[in-house]
């Protein structure tokens, strides 16, 4: 494949004023819905579809995936400012994003937030470029055992997300575990917990629970103290991330950039999971691990890159074989088939103009997504100095309107509130929401995962050990779980958490 | 009777025959503000939007569509068949929630006396994939090889008690095969388990698998449908083959019973007319969905017809909601 002519190709298609256009107006949508908590990319797509009918593919594509990724920048304000997760993947930027608000230095967190997705964004593209045929490859061979082993994976990092109690970090993990069950099972039709409400056929909502955990919590925690003492300290300091911030974040922006890469790539993987993933690395391998949880910018710096590299991931199974690994990507590939594109191996052979003029606008795009976002910094600061008697009221609003936006339910409302209330007597009690918050998602999926698999097998668990890439994974938890034991290993680091 | 009294009775009555005069011209207005379609499924708004887009135009009056997913569709019909009969809310219901989300789940409206159906306009045909580098050329060579071998072949389908599950338990009962379901909760990883050799057969929409088709990719063994795939015609199916059996999902628009006549009417006339206008048929036909004009009556007639059956079905399978502990 002769990229420079390809690359050149795309250049030409992405730079012409209309498609700059309408790269912009997707970007600028795409961070305006990810800065509002409920909304998310797919809804929006959804409407504005029927606009995109008339005209050229390319232009439409443009602007849809602009919406997408724009979103994930967005999505880290609301989390940094209020502890509200703009939508799921954002749900980590709360845990040091928000402390780091509390201590004046919401600027420096917007900022690294928006480099980091700037770069991770890149070079995600990048990857995207140069990479996609074999990694689509490698991503088909991820069947139900493969995904089991990264879940597995998935479940011991889990612990790496708690600050305080070990103990009670563990208890909230059952609960997520428990929460997680809630809806019918996939493989054997049975209802849990259902109780008979058709709501919660499907389970329980994740973004009504976690805006109310983080969100409303929040708010009903910070209305409780005295209202006269300010919750965010007047003095700012700093708009812009220090030396300092730079060099602490170096190594989290390029670890999460690859790792949100990688895992957006298998369809069901994703930005949340790798915003996860990526704070329980970081904390693992950071010299000063209890830092983490208090306002420490590796554990905004990482995150934030690996759910934006995740969006760059999550578009090769689309381009190179036709396989939508979000809801995002169904509906872009619902567009596709509309504008009269099949979507599949053929796709980058017959519709180039398409697939590298959407490469390149990628670059573009995220180009103008850091300069959006950058100045605007100094506004959100501005929405810092409200007094909280004023914003809270405004919060709780953005949240009930963004919750019932999504499904239009007012059930998802209701459940956003009753969390708010369980997340307020959480925070009081020193129980941490993160630690359930991955659980809940990430127990289903094992679980599932794990019986696909065995009915695949016939009910051997051999078939967990025999495929490399499980036996791998399998490998790697293990390890994980026995290295605070391994002397060398630990290194008498410091411990992850007070108990 | 004194004046003022007979007054008062004869401005009461006017006042109410003037009411009654309004609300007749208002019905004759309809439709005076945007209308309400509530969409089933999440992301499932564009299939949706060609016949929107007409109805608006034809109507005068935008057509809203409303996500409101959940429960395999029955969320929606719930919430539709409460609404009010005014003509103003409107949803597609599809076949899941009528036939066999009744018999599964707790749901909160009459599946076959709730709703008053507009137009049936489409359905979703099933059928199973392999590989084109698997060894099962017809559906023959897949039947004889899993007759031999008993719980070999793994099959993915997305959800249990669906169409996609349903036609592969009929095709096994015709046959006496036993094989083996992977339920996935979603497309992505029921078609990537398939493209990916981790389970020989995928049973899927044929909408969902004709671009893996057309990129040859994979291989459509029969259609499950009635009629041969409009887009694969040279694919027989189960029934050309001998077996007496049809999986089909049908799909309408419907109102919550109750809409006044004339209202119906018109938004009868309207949706015939968007079901048959070139530019949304050829729109369809690029998404994939295949057009199948039924009547309202016909279509309650499928509907009861399936809903008996697959609650047969649902009972064999043990997973009728009675028989959950």
């Amino acid at each position: 494949m002769d990229y420079f002519s390809q690359i050149a190709y795309g250049f030409s298609i992405a730079l012409t004023p209309v498609n700059l256009g309408y790269c912009f107006i997707g970007v600028f949508i795409g961070t305006l819905i990810g800065v509002l908590p409920g909304i998310g990319p797919v809804g929006t797509m959804s409407i504005l579809l029927p606009t995109t009918f008339h005209i050229p593919p390319a232009s439409a594509i443009i602007m849809l995936a602009g919406i997408y990724y724009g979103a994930m920048y967005g999505g880290s304000t609301t989390s940094i400012l209020v502890n509200m997760p703009g939508e799921a993947a954002s749900v980590v930027t709360c845990l040091d994003g928000y402390q780091m608000a509390r201590q004046g230095r919401a600027g420096p967190a917007l900022g690294i937030a928006a480099f980091g997705s700037f770069i991770a964004g890149t070079m995600s593209i990048i990857g995207l470029m140069l990479l996609a045929p074999p990694l689509s490859k490698a991503a088909l061979a991820f069947g139900p055992p493969e995904y089991f082993s990264l879940m597995v994976v998935g479940m011991t990092l889990v612990i790496y997300l708690a600050s305080k109690s070990i103990a009670k970090a563990l208890m909230m993990v059952v609960l997520g575990l428990i929460l997680g069950n809630v809806g019918i099972d996939a493989t054997s039709g049975a209802h849990r917990f259902t109780f008979g409400i058709l709501e919660l056929h499907d389970g329980i909502g994740l973004i009504p629970m976690v805006m109310g955990l983080f969100g409303i919590s929040e708010v009903l925690i910070n209305v409780e103290q005295s209202l006269k003492r300010e919750i965010f300290t007047k003095k700012v300091k700093g708009l812009l991330p220090t030396k300092q911030d730079w060099k602490d974040s170096k190594g989290p922006i390029a670890r999460g950039s690859i790792l949100g890469f990688l895992l957006g790539i298998l369809p069901g993987g994703g930005a949340f999971i790798s915003s996860f993933v990526s704070y329980a690395i970081e904390k693992k391998i950071s010299k000063h691990p209890e830092k983490f949880g208090k306002g420490a910018i590796e554990g905004v710096a990482g995150p934030e890159s690996a759910n934006n590299s995740a969006t760059g991931g999550a578009f090769i199974p689309l381009l190179t074989l036709g396989i939508p690994s979000n809801v995002v990507m169904a509906v872009l590939l619902g567009a596709l088939l509309i504008y009269g594109v099949e979507p599949g191996p053929m796709m980058m052979k017959d519709h180039p103009d398409i697939v590298w003029g959407l490469i390149i606008s990628m670059y573009i795009g995220n180009g103008m997504l850091i300069l959006l976002n950058l100045p605007l910094i100094g506004i959100w600061i501005q929405i810092l100095r409200i007094p909280y008697r004023l914003l809270f009221p405004l919060i709780i609003l953005c949240c009930l309107i963004g919750v019932y936006s999504v499904n239009s339910s007012e059930t998802e409302v209701f459940i956003m509130i009753i969390f708010g209330g369980v997340g307020y007597l959480m925070k009081k009690f020193e129980y941490e929401a993160a630690p359930m918050v991955l659980a809940f998602v990430l127990g289903p999926m094992l679980e599932n995962a794990l019986r696909q698999s065995l009915v695949i097998s016939n009910g051997s668990f051999a078939i967990f050990f025999t495929r490399p890439i499980s036996l791998v994974g399998l490998s790697l938890a293990i390890l994980l779980v026995i290295s605070p034991l391994i002397p060398w290993l630990s290194k008498r680091r410091p411990p992850i958490a007070e108990d | 009777m004194e004046r003022s009294k007979r007054n008062i009775i004869f401005s009461c009555l006017l006042a109410v025959a003037i009411l009654f005069g309004f609300s007749a011209i208002t019905r004759a207005a309809y439709p005076e503000r945007p209308i309400t379609m509530i969409c089933p499924y999440a992301g499932g708004e564009y299939a949706l939007r060609p016949v929107a887009n007409y109805v608006e135009k034809a109507l005068g009056q935008p057509v809203i569509i409303v996500t409101k997913a959940g429960a395999s569709a029955t969320i929606a019909c719930g919430l539709l068949a409460s609404a009010k009969p005014d003509g103003y809310t409107l949803g597609q219901i599809t076949f899941g929630p009528v036939t066999m989300g009744p018999h599964l789940y707790n749901i909160n409206y009459d599946p076959l006396n709730s709703f008053e159906y507009i137009i049936g306009y489409g359905k979703w045909e099933y059928g199973p994939c392999v590989r084109s580098d698997s060894p099962f050329k017809t559906l023959k060579d897949l039947v004889d090889y899993a007759k031999a071998n008993p719980g070999i072949i793994k099959y993915s389908t997305v959800g249990l008690a669906t169409p996609t599950h349903f036609g592969m338990v009929h095709l096994a009962k015709a046959e006496g095969i036993k094989w083996e379901v992977v339920v996935f909760k979603d497309v992505q990883g029921a078609v990537t388990a398939g493209l990916g050799g981790h389970l020989q057969v995928v049973s899927q929409t044929t909408g969902t698998m004709l671009p893996y088709i057309k990129a040859g990719q994979v291989r459509l063994l029969a259609s499950f449908s009635d009629v041969r795939c409009k887009w694969a015609p040279d694919i027989p199916t189960a029934r050309d083959l001998g077996y007496n059996f049809d999986v089909v999902s049908w799909l309408s628009f419907g109102t919550p019973k109750g809409v006044p006549k004339e209202i119906m009417e018109k938004l009868r006339t309207v949706f015939k007319k968007a079901v048959n206008d070139p530019e949304v048929l050829s729109l369809m036909d690029k998404i994939f969905v295949n057009i199948a004009y039924r009547t309202p009556e016909e279509f309650k007639k499928l509907v009861e017809i399936g809903y008996k059956e697959n609650e047969k079905v649902i009972r064999e399978l043990g997973l009728h909601k009675s028989q959950q502990k």
